[in-house]
């Protein structure tokens, strides 16, 4: 293989996506290894390599004498014609050994649009794509990642999906893994089954309404779950964090250190699904992210380090931390990123502290441009926020900001979307008198998805006819704001995402079909193909408005209730039924406990590491 | 104070563009904890240049970077602590101190040797009429491979040009012009070979060095001495 692949690689692009031998890339002894594992990324090498759940796995997994993970990712277009055409199966880059060899194939399941990729990438490596169809001798097939919160569309192609933080599970998985060699694969998943936040598909027997609606899902087998609760790690701050990860030769999307500063948000937006599947919320403690960073920076020589979580400038020793980092390796010419910023100055004082050392992009997300849309999608922030936090920003020096915004979310109308055009038109107006004519202002404008479980899992999508009349209603008015420059997401990406978030089991097919008709990186414009995607639903007879368009009465179960995330559906519900009122939900770190339920029924409790006089300031 | 720095990219890091050898070296820079020298201004970097271009695809034993340093440091612990902190394939073979007033490796270089290897040692014979058919003649016109197709005449920068049997494969050793005056790419010197009836494959190439033609003489970038050109690796 290695001497095709020596002809292959000068004639493909980037060929270093495929050779491996990074800095810091661990090549284990393949005999002595008793469960060996691949981390398959269904996307491009610089995309998978950017995603920080595949390091820490990467670190925890091979730091275990026992076990051996390796990494694989889909190969662009141009390298996967060629190694079809050579016959060179999908291969893992450290031991360039068949993905086919190992004994777990392990799927990231970030994104809807990456599913075509996974059938690709298990047809390319030799597997069946159909669990059923796997006999003893092929790998098992797992996924994990918070696509997986939401199995059923790609249930029938995965044998096993690992629910929740990966930190403890996986490590227990491969232990059960490798006590129950020898068996049977039926009875090697059954033992599998077994593990909290353990998910085995093909043991859930579905019934379905005459309407189409889900009637009921059952464990086929005694002892399995009646629903797969998500695992987490409790205690963060004690958690394994890989300080030896892989420094890419390439270029990749975040190439940079990342500490990550805390997991959960607990602000509560009603859209939002990273919200419900990472709660509550668990810092790191200052100590422990110092020493973190110095030993991330000695081992890695990046010259930027990140601060990631879901809402950085919530962390509670931000300051603290910022201060500390720009103190000790500023002079080194080391840099600091914030991700994500909060809405207000606070967070522009942060950047400020920043960009001391290198000047960095700033991004707010208002999402939604009336006070009455914010309320109802729960985005507690007010315009007087905004308007401080772009004030404080020109004022700081900054020419530009990046803004983010919404349509199509539940109840929007045109006022709405003045509204966007209003507040556009505000901070235009503070970004000239200060910025003058070198002001540039990014707007993002993203569709609304409804997602599994989330106060908004009831409502209806937006269609992309509705869609591409917003977008052509802001583009003529937004023309007449000079240094605007408005970005739109395809409408029918959005499509697509809205069906696979939703779906069930019914759409495997469909998904089977557009595999074979072609279909892969569907997440990439250049590759997406919304006819061919038309022409399989139709061709399977499953009606994508079902998943799309239907108002789901409160009595339907979901194909994704087989997850509990730990929130209670009625506390999802009465979330649902108050948004129409208008009505905000307290962040329950600050305010009151909100009565989630996920720290009682998972045996949590928030965790926060703030120091005296370092809360977060300008509560919004 | 100035080191210039003689390293090679070995095999493994063949698809590493320009750019990526930078960023490849600043962070083996930053792992050793060097007392490198920052630029100023809103994006500070290392003070860091790479030697002329490598093209992708192609490595090199003989390559060179300069870096500013905040305080003296011994080449020799230079050269320690740096390789401890390189990914493989990244070899340092020398590092000097040299002068400020000493042009950059891009002003100074004006030569490369590229080494070709072609598959098959059967192929001696062939290789060897090739060569003297290009030595011969005055002319060795092929499409330019640059950014502008035009016809080339790489002749006037071949300076030397013959095969050799190293480790038992047949190689082609081309001493020629590299810079911005006149350059001539391997690809091109591949492109020359087969039009004068080189049938085999070339299944390798390299660039055994970087040099300074003086006359009929070649310097080293690195300390000026003298180099005898090709006495193997």
């Amino acid at each position: 293989m290695n001497e095709q692949l020596r002809q292959i690689l000068p004639r493909v692009q980037k060929p270093a996506r495929y050779t491996g031998g990074e800095y810091n890339s661990i090549v284990k002894d393949w005999e002595s290894a008793l469960v060996k594992m691949v981390f398959a990324f269904p996307d491009v090498y610089e995309v998978g390599m950017s995603h920080l759940g595949g390091r820490i796995l990467y670190g925890l997994v091979n730091e275990h004498p026992d076990y051996l993970l390796e990494r694989t990712f889909a190969p662009w277009p141009d390298m996967e014609e060629m190694m079809r055409a050579a016959g060179i199966p999908l291969y893992a880059l450290e031991s360039r050994r068949p993905v086919r060899d190992f004994d777990v194939v392990g799927f990231s399941l970030q994104y809807e649009l990456s599913f075509t990729n996974v059938l690709n990438m298990l047809d390319l490596a030799g597997i069946p794509v159909w669990s059923e169809q796997r006999s003893e001798q092929d790998p098992l097939v797992m996924a994990g990642g918070p696509v997986c919160f939401n199995p059923e569309p790609m249930a029938p192609f995965i044998d096993v999906f690992l629910i929740g933080d990966g930190e403890e599970l996986l490590p227990e998985f491969l232990a059960r893994l490798q006590e129950s060699r020898g068996k049977k694969r039926e009875e090697l998943l059954l033992n599998l089954a077994g593990l909290e936040g353990v998910y085995v598909p093909r043991f859930y027997q579905i019934e379905y309404h005459a309407d189409g609606t889900l009637k009921a899902m059952e464990p086929s087998h005694p002892g399995l779950p009646e629903r797969v609760t998500k695992r987490l790690v409790s205690d963060l701050d004690q958690a394994y964090y890989p300080l030896n990860p892989i420094v890419p030769f390439l270029d990749i999307v975040h190439d940079r250190a990342v500490l990550e500063v805390m997991r959960g948000c607990q602000r509560a937006c009603r859209f939002c699904q990273a919200g419900t599947v990472y709660r509550p919320v668990r810092e790191r403690s200052l100590s422990t992210l110092q020493h973190q960073a110095e030993a991330l920076l000695r081992n890695t020589g990046y010259d930027d380090i990140s601060l990631a979580s879901l809402s950085t400038a919530d962390y509670s020793n931000i300051q603290r931390l910022v201060r500390h980092l720009v103190e000790q390796y500023g002079s080194r010419g080391v840099g600091v990123s914030l991700p994500s910023l909060r809405v207000d100055a606070f967070s522009v004082k942060l950047a400020n502290e920043v960009q001391k050392v290198r000047k960095t992009t700033l991004t707010f997300a208002p999402e939604a441009g009336t006070q009455r849309l914010r309320n109802v999608i729960n985005k507690n922030v007010n315009e007087s926020d905004l308007m401080n936090a772009v004030e404080a920003a020109f004022d700081s020096g900054w020419s530009g900001v990046k803004l983010y915004f919404m349509i199509g979310l539940p109840t929007e109308t045109y006022e709405d979307l003045d509204g966007i055009l209003e507040l556009l038109a505000k901070v235009r107006r503070i970004g000239r008198a200060r910025a003058g004519k070198r002001l540039k202002i990014n707007v993002s404008i993203s569709n609304f998805v409804p997602k599994a479980h989330t106060p908004f899992q009831w409502e209806p999508q937006i269609s992309p006819d509705e869609i591409r009349a917003k977008h052509g209603y802001l583009r003529k008015e937004g023309r007449r704001l000079k240094g605007v420059s408005l970005d739109f997401h395809q409408p029918e990406v959005t499509w697509l995402e809205g069906i696979m978030a939703r779906g069930d089991r019914r759409l495997a097919p469909v998904i089977y079909r557009a595999f074979t008709r072609g279909c892969k990186f569907d997440g990439w414009r250049e590759y997406f193909r919304p006819d061919i995607w038309q022409e399989v639903l139709e061709k399977e007879r499953v009606d994508p408005d079902f998943y799309l368009y239907r108002k789901r009465s409160y009595r339907e179960v979901f194909p994704w209730d087989i997850i509990d995330t730990g929130m209670d559906k009625e506390y999802l519900m009465e979330e649902h039924l108050i948004s129409r009122q208008e009505v905000s939900t307290p962040d329950c770190r600050y305010d009151t406990c909100v009565g989630c339920g996920v720290c009682p029924s998972l045996g949590v409790e928030l965790e926060l590491k703030g120091g005296d006089g370092d809360a977060p300031a300008g509560r919004v | 104070m100035r080191l210039r720095v003689e390293y090679e990219k070995g095999q493994e890091l063949k698809y590493l563009s320009h750019l990526q050898m930078m960023r490849l070296v600043e962070r083996v820079l930053r792992r050793a904890d060097l007392p490198y020298a920052l630029s100023e201004g809103f994006n500070p970097r290392i003070k860091l240049s790479l030697g002329t271009v490598l093209p992708v695809g192609i490595w090199g034993l003989r390559e060179y970077f300069d870096l500013e340093l905040t305080s003296h440091l011994e080449s020799r612990h230079f050269m320690e602590r740096a390789q401890a902190a390189a990914p493989m394939g990244f070899r340092i073979r020398r590092a000097m101190s040299v002068p400020f007033e000493v042009p950059s490796l891009q002003a100074q270089i004006n030569t490369a040797v590229y080494c070709l290897v072609v598959g098959d040692e059967a192929g001696r014979a062939e290789v060897g009429e090739v060569i003297q058919s290009i030595l011969e003649q005055r002319e060795l016109v092929v499409r330019s491979r640059g950014k502008k197709p035009r016809e080339k005449d790489l002749r006037p920068g071949i300076y030397q040009l013959h095969g050799s049997v190293l480790d038992g494969r047949l190689e082609v050793t081309a001493v020629v012009a590299s810079g911005s005056s006149q350059n001539v790419r391997p690809d091109e010197l591949v492109d020359g070979l087969k039009s004068r009836g080189l049938s085999y494959e070339i299944i390798d190439i390299y660039r055994w060095g970087n040099l300074i033609k003086q006359g009929d003489g070649y310097r080293s970038p690195l300390n000026d001495e003298k180099v005898e050109l090709c006495s193997g690796r």
